[in-house]
C-alpha cells in the first residue's frame, strides 16, 4: 500500500498533466460503422494454444502446472523452432519432422484451444491474460464454430514452407498461435513470441514484452 | 443520458438502429477520446482505436448484461484495443509516439523544468506494463474512481489500490533510470 508522501513529485506532476483536448470534428458514422461490423463478422477467427507437454514433466504438472506449461512453451519454442531453423535446406517432410515429433522422453504435443475460461485467462502463460469476458466469449464462439481447427493448423505444419518460415522466425523463449484469419490468400497464422520470461511478482508473464508476428500460410 | 434511455438505445441498437447505435457513440466519445488518446499519444491513432472499439462495441453490444455501467464497460473494449495498437505498433517496428506538453507558458526557468518534468513523466508511463500504464491513465489522468477502474480492467476493486501503489512504484523507478536528477 501507499505510504503517505512516497511518491509525492509523481503526484505533483500527475496532478499538473494538462486534459486531452477533445477536436471539434470528432464525429464517427454509426451507418459505416454498422457495416464494418457485419463484414467483420464474416470473418472466421479462433485462438490457438499450443505448447508440448512430455509425459515425466505431466506428473509434476499437479504439482506446479503453471511453471511447467511455461516450462513445456519454452522447451518447444527453444529446442523445436531451432532444430526446424537449423534443417531449413531438409525437404519438407524432415522440416516438420523437427516441429512436429518426439525427440528424448517420448514427448507427446498437445494442442488446446478450450476451455476459454476465466481461470484460463489468469494463467500466467494465457495469451488472453489479462482480456476481458467479451473477448473470450467472442473466442470461444469462433473456436465452436470452426472446429476445424486442429487440422487446419497441423496441415499447415506439414507444409514445407511453413514450417521452415515458422522455424526461421525462432526469437527464444516461447510461442504462442494466438490467431488464425482466414484470408484471401491464404490462412494467417498470427503468432506472439516471447523473447523472455518476464514475469512480475505474481510469476504472471508480461505479454507486452511479446513480440507479435504474422505468418501468412498460403492455399495450394 | 439517464438509464432508461441509454437501456432503449441498446435495445434498439440491437435491432440495427442506425440513430441509437449514433447516440451510444455519442454518449461514450469524448471520455473514449481521452483515454485512447492517453494510451496512443496521437490523433489519428486515438480515432483508429476508437473505430476499432465501436465495431466491437456494435458486435457484442448482445453480451452487455448490465452488470456494469455501460461506459466502463465500454472502456474495456476501447483499452483493449489500444493496447493492441500498441502491440500492432511495435510489430510494424514504429517508434512510440512522443508526448509532448504544450509550451503554455513559456519564461521562467523553473516553468521549464516542470514541463521538461512533466514530459519525463509522460515518457516513464509509456514504458509501463498495460496494467500499470492502464491504472495510471485511468485513475490519475482521467479521475476514474476505484469502482469505474475495477469495473473497466475486470479486477477486485481491492486490487486497484494496490496495483496503482505498484504502478507508481514503477514508475518512480522508470524515472529515476531515465532521469537520475529528478530524484523522485
Amino acid at each position: 500500500m501507499e505510504r503517505e508522501g512516497e511518491y509525492k513529485l509523481i503526484d505533483e506532476l500527475l496532478a499538473e498533466v494538462p486534459g486531452v483536448k477533445i477536436p471539434d470534428d470528432l464525429h464517427f458514422n454509426a451507418a459505416l460503422i454498422m457495416k464494418l461490423a457485419e463484414e467483420e463478422r464474416g470473418v472466421q477467427r479462433r485462438e490457438i494454444r499450443i505448447s508440448k507437454v512430455v509425459r515425466r514433466r505431466r506428473m509434476l504438472a499437479g504439482l506446479c502446472a503453471s511453471f511447467l506449461v511455461l516450462a513445456g512453451v519454452a522447451y518447444f519454442g527453444l529446442n523445436n523452432l531451432r532444430m526446424g531453423g537449423a534443417m531449413k535446406s531438409a525437404a519438407p517432410a524432415e522440416a516438420v519432422d523437427s516441429v512436429g515429433k518426439a525427440e528424448l522422453d517420448q514427448p507427446r504435443y498437445t494442442v488446446e484451444s478450450t476451455p476459454l475460461s476465466s481461470e484460463d485467462r489468469n494463467q500466467p502463460d494465457s495469451v488472453v491474460y489479462g482480456l476481458g469476458e467479451y473477448e473470450l466469449q467472442r473466442m470461444q464462439s469462433d473456436m465452436d464454430e470452426h472446429p476445424d481447427w486442429y487440422e487446419i493448423l497441423w496441415e499447415a505444419l506439414e507444409d514445407g514452407n511453413f514450417a521452415q518460415e515458422f522455424a526461421e522466425a525462432d526469437l527464444g523463449y516461447g510461442f504462442y498461435i494466438c490467431e488464425l484469419t482466414d484470408t484471401a490468400e491464404g490462412i494467417e497464422f498470427m503468432v506472439y513470441f516471447y523473447t523472455e520470461a518476464d514475469t512480475d511478482e505474481f510469476d504472471c508473464t508480461n505479454s507486452d514484452s511479446a513480440d507479435i508476428r504474422s505468418i501468412l500460410w498460403k492455399k495450394k | 443520458m439517464g438509464e432508461t434511455e441509454l437501456r432503449k438505445h441498446i435495445e434498439r441498437a440491437l435491432e440495427g438502429d442506425e440513430d441509437s447505435f449514433a447516440a451510444l457513440i455519442s454518449f461514450v466519445q469524448n471520455k473514449a477520446y481521452a483515454i485512447a488518446y492517453r494510451y496512443l499519444g496521437n490523433d489519428a491513432d486515438a480515432r483508429d482505436a476508437m473505430q476499432e472499439a465501436f465495431i466491437k462495441l456494435y458486435l457484442n453490444l448482445g453480451s452487455f448484461g448490465y452488470r456494469s455501467k455501460f461506459e466502463t464497460w465500454f472502456f474495456r473494449i476501447l483499452i483493449n484495443c489500444c493496447l493492441d495498437a500498441l502491440r500492432k505498433r511495435r510489430f510494424d517496428g514504429d517508434i512510440d509516439e512522443s508526448f509532448e506538453i504544450a509550451d503554455e507558458s513559456p519564461g521562467a526557468p523553473e516553468q521549464l523544468i516542470l514541463k521538461e518534468r512533466k514530459e519525463a513523466l509522460l515518457r516513464a508511463i509509456e514504458s509501463l506494463s498495460p496494467d500499470h500504464r492502464s491504472i495510471i491513465i485511468l485513475r490519475e489522468l482521467e479521475g476514474f474512481s476505484y469502482e469505474e477502474i475495477a469495473q473497466s480492467l475486470e479486477i477486485q476493486p481491492g486490487t486497484v489500490k494496490s496495483r496503482l501503489s505498484r504502478a507508481k512504484e514503477s514508475l518512480k523507478k522508470i524515472l529515476l533510470e531515465q532521469n537520475p536528477e529528478m530524484g523522485v
